[in-house]
Formats: C-alpha cells, structure tokens, sequence
C-alpha cells in the first residue's frame, strides 16, 4: 500500500469516526435535554396521565436511554428519519427535496464567488502593494463583515420589482416551455444566489491572493520570468497552479455547506430549500425535522471534508508523508 | 513591544479600538441618548429621516434612531459575554491540552476538531430551539461553540513556550506548574487572548443578528439583529423604508470591522511573519516588508 493510499484510509477512518459521533450527538442533543416529544406536545390543558404515558409509549420514550438510542441507531440504517410534525410526511424525504431546492441556487452563488475571487486574488496578489491590492482586500473585508440577511433585504429593495423577489418559480407560469420554465427559475435564482456569491467571494479572494502571493516567490517562477515566458504563462500556469492547493481545500469546504444553505438567504428570498425547512421547523418546534435536517447537513460536511483531504492527497503527495 | 509603541506602528488598531469605543461608550449610556422612547410610537408609520427622527420611524412610528441606540446595548451585550464564554473555556482548553500534552491533549485536540467541523450555525439554531430565548441562553449557545477557535491558538502558541528555554529553566528551579502558567505562560499567550476575544466579539455579534432574524431572539429585547427582522416581517422593503433597514447592518458592520482590525493588528504583531515580503512578479525587487512603517 503506497503511503498515499494509506493517508486516504486513515482520514476515511477518521471521518467515520466523526460522522458516528456526530450521529449519536444528535441523539443526546434531542433526546438528553430536559423536555421530550412528548411534554411539549402534551401541553394541551388536562391532559391525564393516561394519555401522557400512554404518548410516551407510543413514541418509545419509556424504554431505557440506551434501548431507545439502538432504535434510533436502527431506524437510521433504514434510512428512516422520523416524521415531521408539519405535514406527517417522512422527514427524510422532506429534507431530500429541499436539498434538490438548495444546490442549484447555492451551488451556483458558489461556484461565481469561486470564479471571481480567484481572478480577483491573483489580480490583487500580482499588484501587491498597488492601489488596485489595497481596493481590492479592503471591498473584500467590508463585504465579509456585512450581516448577510441584512446585504440581502438590500438587494431586495434595490431589485424589487426588476427581479423576482420570492419563491422559486412563478405560480402562474403553467405548462410553459422548457426554455420558458428555465428562464424563469434562473430569473427566481439571481437574487439569492448574487447574496451568496456576495458573501463568500470575499474569503476566496483572500485565500488566493496570500497563496499566490507565496507562490509569486517560488524558484520556479523566477526561473520561469528568466526563460522569458510571458505574463500570462508565468501568472496562471507556474505561479497559480502552485497556489491552487487552499483553493481546493476552501472550496471543498465551501461546497459542504452548500447543502447545508444558507439559512439566512433563503429566509430572506422564501427559497424553498434546506435553509428555509430549518427556519420552518424552528418556527413550529417541529423537532423530528430539526434533527433530521441537522443530521443530513453535519453528514453532508464532514463527507466533503474528507473529500477535500483526498484532493489535497492527490496534488501534493507531500501531507502523506 | 510596549504597548505605546504597538499602537504608534499600527495606526489601524487605534482605529479599530476608536471604533469599538464609539458604540461601546454607546451601548453604557444607551437609555440617557435615545430620543425618544423604543417602545411607543413617536412619529408616523415609516416616516422617512427628518429633523425630529433623524433616521426616520420603523412600521409602528417607533424612532429608528432610538431603536438602533437600545440595540446596540443589546448586541454589544451579546457580543462581549459571549466572547468573555469563548475565550475562557477556550483559553483553558488551551493551555491544558498545550501544556501538558500526552492522552489528555489528543483527547482535547479530537473534541476542538470536532466542533470545528460542525457547521456552527445550524447546531445554534438547534441549541437556542431547545434552549428558549432569553439573553442569558442566546449568549451560552453562542459562547459554548466560539471558543474552537481561541483553543487552536493559545494551544499552538503554549506549546512553543513550553519548549522556550526561561520556561524550561523556571522548572530546573523547581517552579510548579501552576506557577510556571500563571508568571510565564499566560502573559505570552494574553495578547493572543485579547486578539481572539476581540475577534470573537465580532463573530458573536454576527451571530447573535443571525439567531435574531430566524426568530430565535430574545422577544423582550431590541437587539441590531431583531430590528432587521422586524423590518423583513413588516414590509419594510415593500415599503421602501430603507432607513429602517440600514442603520442597524451599517452598526453591525462596523463593529465587525472595527474587532477585525483590532484583532488582525495585534496577530500581525505578534507574528511578523504574516506580513510578507515577497519578490516581486514584475520588478524583481524584494519588496519592503509590511513591518515597515509606511513612507
């Protein structure tokens, strides 16, 4: 087994180990705090006790901890999330079909805010020092520290009545063509994902220009200048693709939280995915959906983490040493 | 490096201290600087900015002003108890897992990856759920899962000083260890400490408006965060009222600002080496190093 193969095993291990954890802290985190299901749904006046226990049993919560945690454990592996409390559906298929919602609107914010703070770094990294370098970290820093719910409610009332401001296609809009139906959801799409792209392109741009700064010194970008390459080649293939190794790692991370949403966008623009569902259920205490979304968004971070350290194995075969 | 001398080299940390300052000395004096009261209604619905509400009113005629003064009370309040939270359990976790190292520190070390991984804002969302909504819990949730951060430093930092030769002559004089944290760890890793909860004031405050505009604020306090929210839910945008939507972000904005540069200034000084200096892709000079003061 070559020591790279061995790297990528042990963070699969570890990754393992941390979704496991994960798992059963979500279980404590639902099941060991004060209160169960069953005191808040009970809070109906003159409940008997009968019915109480008879709720309790009903639920499982009268077993021991351990007995009801290797339920859990077991429904889990059925792929069985419980039921939400909003429309007695599974929760498993509600949280699949707003993570549907969720990575087309975020994953394209993301992958612009990638594109442009790259060029943006390696523009910024090239002129250290210039005008343009300073412009350009300190709009990154202002745009980072703005609350994003609040940069959204701008661009809301900037945009209202050019673009839509809510949902994710128009009601109204039945039976229309292919191309029809894809205009309209890109037009519901630009808000929200322009806030995301707005939010995270500042930390991309920052990534790259420090790496590609670093990179700019390198001897073998110096050789190259020397062998009188052009601006173009020494920048993009010699300096960058030295530079490109946070990039990876910043965008793997990025991407695991793409399914996690961003709550705070889809607050603002009722976008139907996963971000909003963790709203919803915060606002109707529908804790079964809480637990569920929590658990798929944890799983689904630690799954491109690990993604991201397979990556990273493979362009620099040095971190398995 | 005196004290006197840092900030003279580092005219960004003033600014950001300056800033700070502002809506700190703000926050203390709050109800002796609103004009008027928070929670009656002093003007007409969404009356613009004019002389007698110099940002206007919000939906109910309450002045906006006044709203943004008792919020930052609020906010602040959040941001510094919650930092104060992080930075203690992650100071301690810190100087324990670096000092002493072996079993407890991989232990320590797995729990802080742990929580590093965890995306932050869901597992607040869920906490402050199950919580309630009073500030004493909105400040726990955000401070029980800020303090990863403060951990990974101090740690790295501890365990450098630990290997520093006056450490290591403290214990050949039979110092203990209590002693040895207290007279010579602890007062290298507390600008780290001061740089990391002025960070973590930022994020706190970040958080804080974030909980708030799911609804997960504190019902009975006006905070940056429930005056945004309270504009979303009623039809500020609609209305166009952008005056009742600005000026808490513009706050909240420049308090994170402000916590950056202090933070980064005083990182920066503690460790040159992040300021870089590089060669030059163009003119093949070595450029002047960011240490220097500028020309």
């Amino acid at each position: 087994m070559s020591k790279r193969q061995k790297f990528v095993l042990r963070r699969l291990g570890s990754a393992l180990a941390i979704a496991f954890v994960a798992i059963s802290f979500n279980f404590v985190l639902f099941r060991a705090l004060p209160g169960d299901a069953v005191t808040n749904i009970s809070q109906v006046p003159n409940v008997s006790n009968e019915t109480r226990a008879a709720l309790r049993a009903q639920f499982g919560l009268d077993k021991p901890l351990w007995r009801q945690y290797f339920a859990y454990l077991e429904r889990l592996l059925q792929g069985n999330l419980g039921v939400s409390y909003q429309n007695q559906q599974p929760v498993a298929g509600n949280v699949f079909r707003a993570t549907g919602n969720t990575i087309p609107m975020v994953g394209l914010g993301a992958l612009v805010a990638i594109a442009v703070g790259t060029v943006i770094g390696v523009s910024a990294a090239y002129r250290q020092g210039t005008l343009l370098d300073r412009g350009i970290t300190e709009t990154a820093m202002v745009i980072y520290s703005l609350p994003v719910q609040w940069l959204g409610l701008l661009l809301l009332v900037w945009f209202a009545g050019v673009l839509p401001t809510s949902g994710m296609s128009d009601p109204y809009l039945i039976d229309a063509g292919l191309w029809a139906t894809l205009k309209d959801r890109l037009a519901h799409m630009a808000l929200p994902s322009t806030c995301v792209a707005l939010t995270l392109f500042g930390q991309f741009a920052l990534v790259v220009r420090s790496s590609m700064l670093e990179a700019l010194g390198d001897d073998h970008v110096l050789t190259a200048r020397a062998k009188g390459y052009g601006t173009g080649r020494v920048v993009w293939r010699e300096a960058f693709r030295s530079a490109m190794l946070p990039l990876v790692t910043l965008s793997t991370l990025t991407l695991g939280f793409v399914v996690g949403g961003t709550i705070l966008v889809e607050a603002v623009y009722t976008w139907p995915g996963v971000g909003l569902a963790t709203v919803q259920a915060v606002g109707t205490r529908d804790y079964p959906m809480l637990q569920g979304i929590f658990l798929i968004v944890t799983l689904s971070v630690v799954a491109f983490n690990f993604l991201g350290d397979v990556l990273h194995a493979i362009l620099d075969p040095r971190v398995a040493e | 490096m005196s004290l006197l001398r840092l900030l003279r080299r580092r005219p960004m940390i003033v600014l950001g201290i300056a800033v700070v300052t502002v809506f700190t000395v703000a926050a203390i004096v709050a109800p002796l600087i609103e004009p008027y009261s928070t929670s009656k209604r002093s003007g007409a619905s969404f009356s613009p900015p004019s002389g007698a509400h110099l940002l206007g009113t919000d939906d109910a005629g309450v002045d906006v002003l006044s709203l943004v003064i008792a919020g930052a009370q609020n906010s602040m309040l959040v941001g510094f108890a919650a930092a104060a939270v992080a930075v203690l359990i992650g100071g301690a976790i810190g100087i324990i897992a670096g000092y002493w190292g072996g079993w407890g520190e991989t232990g320590l070390v797995a729990l802080t990856d742990f929580f590093l991984v965890i995306p932050l804002l869901p597992l607040m969302i869920v906490l402050a759920t199950l919580f309630g909504q009073t500030i004493f819990h909105i400040v726990l949730v955000i401070g029980l899962l800020s303090w990863m951060q403060v951990t990974y430093v101090v740690r790295a930092q501890v365990r450098t000083l630990k290997e520093r030769g006056f450490v290591r002559r403290a214990h050949s004089l039979g110092a203990s260890d209590p002693y040895v944290i207290r007279r010579h760890i602890l007062p290298h890793v507390a600008p780290l400490l001061v740089a990391q909860t002025v960070l973590t004031v930022a994020a706190a405050v970040f958080f804080e408006a974030a909980l708030a505009f799911i609804g997960l604020g504190d019902p009975a306090r006006v905070s940056w965060g429930t005056i945004i929210q309270n504009a979303f839910l009623h039809t500020a945008v609609s209305a166009g009222a952008w005056w009742a939507i600005v000026p808490p972000g513009v706050c909240i904005a420049l308090v994170v600002l402000g916590c950056f540069l202090i933070g980064q200034g005083v990182e920066e000084a503690m460790n040159p080496r992040l300021g870089n200096a590089h060669v030059s892709p163009r003119s093949f000079r070595l450029r002047r190093p960011a240490e220097a003061p500028p020309s």
